[in-house]
């Protein structure tokens, strides 16, 4: 059947049947290329994407589900400033990502960075265990998203 | 591969329609139990599927001065701040399963459906007293969360029936124990929780429910009724006289490892003993 839904920013069509998963429908036919579905448990977090702002694994989603949804991939934040920032504040802090979490963890940053109020530590940490990475301190890691968020504050504030 | 036919019904009566319509239905809410344990890369369903994800009244929270309501397609991550899990130990208790990114889909109503077991939260719904309303055809029932268990503690799930809402009386949490006993709780395993809720109102025991689930769920109304209406904190022969009451009907159950539980129970009561009103 035909669906549709909004995928980064833009409306997406796309053909499913009731047996296909939503990482598959997304990589396989909508040329997303961040997700690569390790396990198909919701284990590994390297299929993660975010379905109405809330982070949720597609290898656990029926495709169906996706209809009429908001759905925002890493593709979606690459290009933006906070991403980069990101990307070089993690590397800075010694926690070069393995490229099979780099996806859910660059999500969960940007999800954080954007979201408001301003998450707290505790949030920070928490949202980590959507991935299962044992190659980032999650230390290094909230402390990357908060100074991103503090400097994006400042800016925000410059006339 | 079995291809099913997709139903997005936008409304409960939509979805009574259809359900009366279409034959070998297939409920789906979060989906998460058929990716989780299905290890094939395709799916399959039974041939007709209701997603129901979509429904607003399946997915409201209303709340009274009595009690709370929420609909079966309500998200275990949208009843982190609702009573009872506002509770630090019930909220502790619902963090337990899975992750955020599994809680943003689950829902409440497919974690109670599950049907091959009671999961992590059945034991504490079940010790607040919750109700479930379901609809068949044009016809609602209400029952209590006990009546998704047999006399033998077994699940019984009725296929075709449809959950739509959980409600559950407010009450004054003055004791809450939560102990998770055993091994795995999903996708199966013999792990469970015991769970034990009491409100003390002018030094007496006003309500207590002490409530064991995993394969199968256990509880004596018995032992419960000697507790309810006794003074806070209990006399010791009340006490003794509740412990050879569990020990007994555990026993007879013939399932539940009475040395295990005993001791937990025993920690219950002593827990019991040092709350306030
Ligand atoms: C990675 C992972 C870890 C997990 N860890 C735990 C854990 O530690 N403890 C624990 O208890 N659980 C755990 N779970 C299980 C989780 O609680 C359930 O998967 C979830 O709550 C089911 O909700 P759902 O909306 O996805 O249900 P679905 O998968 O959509 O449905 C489940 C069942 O209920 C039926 N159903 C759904 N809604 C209704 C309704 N309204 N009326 C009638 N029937 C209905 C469906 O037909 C199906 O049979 C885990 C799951 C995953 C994926
Ligand atoms: S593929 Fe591992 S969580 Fe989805």
């Amino acid at each position: 059947m035909n669906i549709e839904f909004d995928l980064n920013g833009r409306v997406q069509k796309v053909v499913i049947t009731s047996v296909e998963r939503a990482i598959d429908v997304l990589t396989r036919q909508c040329g997303i290329k961040s997700l690569s579905g390790t396990c198909l448990e919701g284990l590994c977090g390297t299929c993660l994407i975010l379905l109405e702002g809330k982070p949720v694994y597609s290898c656990l989603m029926p495709a169906f589900m996706l209809r009429d949804h908001r759905v925002e991939t890493t593709e979606y934040f690459t290009k933006m400033r906070e991403y980069s920032l990101l990307n070089s504040e993690l590397t800075k802090e010694g926690s070069a990502l393995c490229s099979s979490c780099h996806n859910g963890i660059m999500l969960m940053g940007m999800m954080l960075i954007r979201s408001v109020p301003a998450p707290t530590r505790g949030e920070i940490l928490s949202s980590l265990s959507n991935v299962h990475c044992d190659s980032i301190d999650p230390d290094d890691f909230a402390d990357a998203v908060l100074k991103i968020i503090q400097h994006l504050g400042i800016a925000r504030k410059m006339p | 591969m079995n291809i099913s036919e997709i139903h997005y019904p936008r409304s409960l009566q939509e979805l009574m329609l259809l359900l009366e319509r279409e034959m070998n239905v297939q409920i789906v809410a979060g989906g998460t139990t058929f990716g989780y344990i299905q290890t094939t890369r395709y799916l399959s369903f039974e041939p007709s599927i209701m997603y129901i994800g979509q429904i607003p009244e399946l997915r409201s929270i209303h709340k009274t001065e009595r009690m709370i309501s929420f609909g079966a397609a309500c998200t275990l991550s949208e009843l982190e701040h609702v009573y009872p899990f506002e509770h630090g130990q019930a909220r502790k208790l619902l963090h337990t399963i899975g992750t955020p990114a599994v809680r943003n889909i689950a829902t409440i109503g497919g974690h109670l459906m599950y049907g091959k077991r009671f999961l992590s939260l059945w034991a504490l719904l079940a010790c607040f007293d919750a109700e479930l309303e379901f609809r068949a055809f044009s016809k609602t029932s209400t029952k209590n969360i006990w009546y998704s268990a047999d006399e033998m503690g077994m699940p019984t799930i009725e296929s075709g029936r449809l959950l739509t809402r959980i409600r559950i009386p407010l009450q004054s949490i003055d004791h809450l124990f939560i102990q998770r006993i055993g091994g795995a709780v999903f996708p199966d395993g013999d792990g469970g929780y015991l769970v034990s809720v009491a409100t003390i109102d002018r030094r007496t025991i006003s309500n207590f429910k002490l409530v064991i689930a995993g394969p199968r769920a256990y509880r004596d109304y018995d032992a419960e009724q000697r507790i309810i209406a006794a003074p806070h904190p209990l006399p010791a022969r009340i006490m003794q006289t509740v412990m050879r009451m569990y020990a007994e009907s555990l026993r007879k159950t013939n399932f539940w490892n009475v040395e295990l539980l005993l001791p937990l129970i025993s920690q219950v009561l002593e827990a019991l003993q040092r709350s306030t009103e």
